[in-house]
Parts: structure tokens; C-alpha cells; sequence
């Protein structure tokens, strides 16, 4: 699981970034963290990652320090640019996971590639993939050594509308068969209730988790016009604009 | 179209123009001699001046692998350790700007017609825009990518090898397409300055004589040389980034 207690963080010069933020993610629970540009949500899952060190709280991944659970290979990271090596190819760049991590037990990148609908691209570079492929590659890197635990930060959030929505729904399908626990740093309300078991929503910076709320399963559907999903996202959007007052 | 074949087309038609320009114009041959003489002396003279040319080749390359040395080291320690770039740095623009002909003339007045004063010429000239081109594409390895593998819990060795060092590759061919063919013109203007072999003291030899024809020779073979070595390094760079033209 993921635990985040009492964290906070401060970047010098500037206003803290994140202030006494609680989360507890259960194991195979996906968790997503909504709320406006620069209110820490990023900082937050970079800390549960180990890329930043928090001044105040604590992180845990299944009860280590990030910084083992990524040792252990417990973790998996995808970012919203995709983090592939321009001169590998795709195959190549999944396969960089394991020669750095080298665990005792992996998927086949090539399997796995093949599973994302990329067997016919396995020795293309990132600069000949498609940016929706692209991210498929970047999932596949964060997922190849089978970690228990994933992290995305806005992964699809350089895309257009209608491939969102396909990885969207691609993504629910994959987490769906892997059972990983995860947490999701999203800016689409949709997104978070399509994927989500609950929703952690941050109040403008200082970041802090002023609401969780449960996704009902009816909600949670590939289908956004469905009118479960409908009612919950003008939940989620009601609860945001609670606090988050209206741009003038 | 072969990217080769305008290259071909101009060195063909440049003899054409240039034995053109002296029907028409008719200089005297000691000011501008013909292709066929130039043509000449390279094929009577050709042991003297393959001799001389192969020490300049050694000079330059001689020159340019120390240079090469100097800078990826530096480069390197700059990446690592930006405490040391904000120190060396001043010093080494002091040493950019160095006049090389007085640095080299104290050499020489130090060691004599040695080896030595022309590498040191041959480094100076060469040296900057092998270090300035990997500094800047060492900086500019994708932070999002050393994130991920921060999180790989790569070792700082393996964040260097394999995404700083690729990312400065293409920056390191692009300043070998500058440097390399200055090597070989450094070395000529280092025997320019004090020597008794290559094709620099050659240059001054001929001019001495009045040797047009000779002149024009040793200029062929240095223009050859330098469009060799740029070829050299655009076939070397096309091998190592062959994934860029995919």
C-alpha cells in the first residue's frame, strides 16, 4: 500500500507546495489526486516516488522508505512526457527497466508490448511512435518489472481528447488484470471517476486533501455519458468548486 | 540523389572553371598556374609530399586526441561537479583567448622544433568546441528521463551512461565536424610558425621560392585532408546515430 502521513514540503522560494497531507491507498486500490494546476499533486506522488524528500511526514510504499521500494523494484513510475531514451527502441527502452533493476522475476518486454497492441513497432524509436504509443511504451517501462505499486502522474495528459479517452479505457483493462495498487495525479475529472476507486481531492496551494470520495463500480466505465459516471463527475466537480473558487 | 554526388559535381567542375579562367584571363603561370601543372608537381613530387603530409596528419590527429581527452574529462568533471565548471571556467576562457602564436613561439624557444609545440597549438584550437559541445549536451539529458531512473534506483554511473552520454553524442559529432578538419588546419599553421617538416613549412618554402604551382599543391592536399576528415566524421556520425534518420 501507499502511505503518505502529515507530509509537507516547501521548495526554497516559494509558498510550501504541500501542507499536512494525509492518503492511505490499500493494496490493489487505484487512487486519484485532483485538484487545481500547482496545489502539489505532483509533488505529492514525486515524494512517494523518492524524488523528493519531504521537510515534514513520512512516505511509505508496502512499509519502506521509497527509496528501497525502488530498490526492491516495488515501484513503478510513469510521467506525463513520456521518459523514453530517443536512441532505443521501444523494445530496447522497456528492456532498460531490467537491466537496471535486474529482478528475479519479470514479464517479456516483448510479450508485453505486444499485449499494449505494439508487437508491430517493437524496433521503432519513440520519434517514429505515434504520442498515444508513445505513452503505451512509458506504461509498459513502469510495469514490466511487475511492481506492486504504480504511480502516474497525468500520463495522459499531454493528449488529445479522443486517445485520452482510448488509454483510458486501455489502462482500466490492464490494471484490471495486474491488481496493482496505484495512484493516479490527474487534471480529468472523468479520468479520475473512470479509473478511480476513490478520488483524494487538494485544495489550491498549499496542497492539502480537504475530501475523498468513493467511485461507486456504476461509475467506473469506459463509457463517460453513462449515467452513473455523469452523476459522479458532477459530484467530484461540485466538491472541487467548493474549494476552489471560480476564476474571474 | 546521393548526398555525395554535388560534392563529386563541384570537385569535377572546379578544374574546368579554373583552367577556364586561365583561357580567358591568360595569368602568368607564377601567379596562377594551371590544373595541369599543379597536377604535375603533385605526381613528381608525390614522396616529398606524402612525407610531408603524413607528418602534419600525425600533428593534427596527434593534437586532436589529446584535445579529446582534455575536454571529455573536463566535461565530465563539469557534469558532475558544477562547483568545478564556476572555477575552471574564467581560467579557461583566459586560455581560449591565449594568442597561440606567442604561446607556441615561447614553446619553442622552451623545447625546440619539437613534437610538442604544435600539439599544444593543435589542442588550443581544437579543444573549446569539443568541451563547450558535450558540456551543453551533457546538460541537456531529459530531466524526466533521469527521474525515471532515479526511480530504477540507478546508480549516478548508469545515469550517465545511458541517457547523459547518448544525449551528448549528437552535440559531440557536431563539434567533430568543426574541429577535426581545424586540426588539421592548426597543425599547418603551427609549422607555419617554426618548423622544418609538413605541410606548413612546406607553405613557406614555396612561398619563399615563389613556387605557385607548389602552393597550389600543398593546398589541394590540405583541402583534401580536411574534407576527408569531415567526411570521416559525418560517416562515423551516421553510423553511431543511425536511430535519428529513421
Amino acid at each position: 500500500m501507499i502511505s503518505l502521513s502529515q507530509v509537507s514540503k516547501h521548495y526554497t522560494n516559494g509558498p510550501a507546495a504541500v501542507a499536512g497531507a494525509d492518503l492511505a491507498v490499500a493494496r490493489g486500490e487505484l487512487v486519484s489526486l485532483l485538484g487545481p494546476s500547482g496545489c502539489g499533486k505532483s509533488t505529492l506522488l514525486r515524494i512517494a516516488a523518492g524524488l523528493e524528500v519531504p521537510d515534514a511526514g513520512t512516505a511509505e510504499i508496502d512499509g519502506l522508505a521509497p527509496a528501497e521500494a525502488c530498490r526492491r523494484g516495488a515501484l513503478g513510475v510513469a510521467f506525463q512526457r513520456p521518459a523514453l531514451v530517443p536512441s532505443r527502441t521501444a523494445l530496447e527502452n522497456v528492456a532498460l527497466t531490467l537491466e537496471l533493476l535486474r529482478p528475479a522475476a519479470a514479464l517479456d518486454p516483448r510479450e508485453l508490448l505486444e499485449t499494449f497492441g505494439l508487437g508491430a513497432f517493437l524496433h521503432h524509436y519513440p520519434h517514429q511512435l505515434s504520442g498515444g504509443m508513445q505513452q503505451r511504451v512509458n506504461i509498459a517501462c513502469a510495469l514490466v518489472h511487475g511492481p506492486a505499486v504504480l504511480l502516474l502522474d497525468e500520463p495522459f495528459g499531454a493528449l488529445d481528447e479522443l486517445t485520452r479517452a482510448d488509454l483510458t479505457a486501455w489502462l482500466r483493462g490492464v490494471l484490471a488484470r495486474t491488481g496493482q495498487t496505484v495512484l493516479l495525479v490527474t487534471h480529468s475529472v472523468e479520468e479520475a471517476v473512470a479509473l478511480s476507486h476513490r478520488i483524494a481531492m487538494l485544495s489550491p496551494r498549499p496542497g492539502r486533501i480537504r475530501a475523498v470520495l468513493d467511485v461507486p463500480a456504476a461509475a467506473r466505465t469506459d463509457d463517460w455519458t453513462a449515467p452513473a459516471a455523469i452523476a459522479m463527475v458532477a459530484a467530484v466537480r461540485r466538491q472541487l468548486r467548493e474549494f476552489v473558487p471560480a476564476a474571474a | 540523389m546521393k548526398p555525395w554526388l554535388p560534392v563529386l559535381g563541384v570537385a569535377a567542375l572546379a578544374p574546368l572553371a579554373w583552367q577556364a579562367a586561365i583561357w580567358i584571363f591568360a595569368p602568368p603561370p607564377a601567379l596562377l598556374p594551371s590544373p595541369a601543372l599543379v597536377a604535375g608537381v603533385l605526381w613528381s613530387e608525390r614522396r616529398e609530399l606524402a612525407g610531408h603530409t603524413l607528418v602534419t596528419l600525425g600533428e593534427a590527429v596527434g593534437g586532436y586526441a589529446l584535445a579529446n581527452l582534455l575536454a571529455l574529462g573536463l566535461a565530465f568533471l563539469f557534469y558532475r561537479l558544477r562547483t568545478a565548471e564556476a572555477v575552471l571556467a574564467p581560467w579557461l576562457v583566459v586560455a581560449k583567448n591565449i594568442p597561440f602564436p606567442a604561446l607556441a613561439s615561447i614553446l619553442v624557444v622552451l623545447l625546440g622544433d619539437t613534437l610538442a609545440p604544435k600539439l599544444v597549438v593543435v589542442v588550443l584550437v581544437t579543444f573549446f568546441p569539443i568541451l563547450a559541445n558535450v558540456s551543453q549536451g551533457l546538460r541537456s539529458a531529459d530531466p524526466v528521463l533521469v527521474d525515471r531512473l532515479r526511480t530504477l534506483h540507478a546508480t549516478p554511473g548508469q545515469i550517465f551512461r545511458k541517457v547523459a552520454w547518448p544525449a551528448a553524442l549528437p552535440a559531440y559529432f557536431a563539434a567533430h565536424e568543426i574541429a577535426f578538419t581545424g586540426s588539421i588546419i592548426a597543425a599547418i599553421a603551427a609549422e607555419w610558425l617554426f618548423a622544418q617538416r609538413g605541410l606548413g613549412y612546406l607553405i613557406v618554402h614555396a612561398t619563399t621560392q615563389f613556387r605557385t604551382d607548389r602552393l597550389f599543391a600543398v593546398t589541394l592536399i590540405a583541402s583534401a585532408l580536411a574534407i576527408a576528415a569531415y567526411g570521416l566524421v559525418r560517416l562515423a556520425a551516421a553510423r553511431v546515430l543511425r536511430w535519428r534518420r529513421l
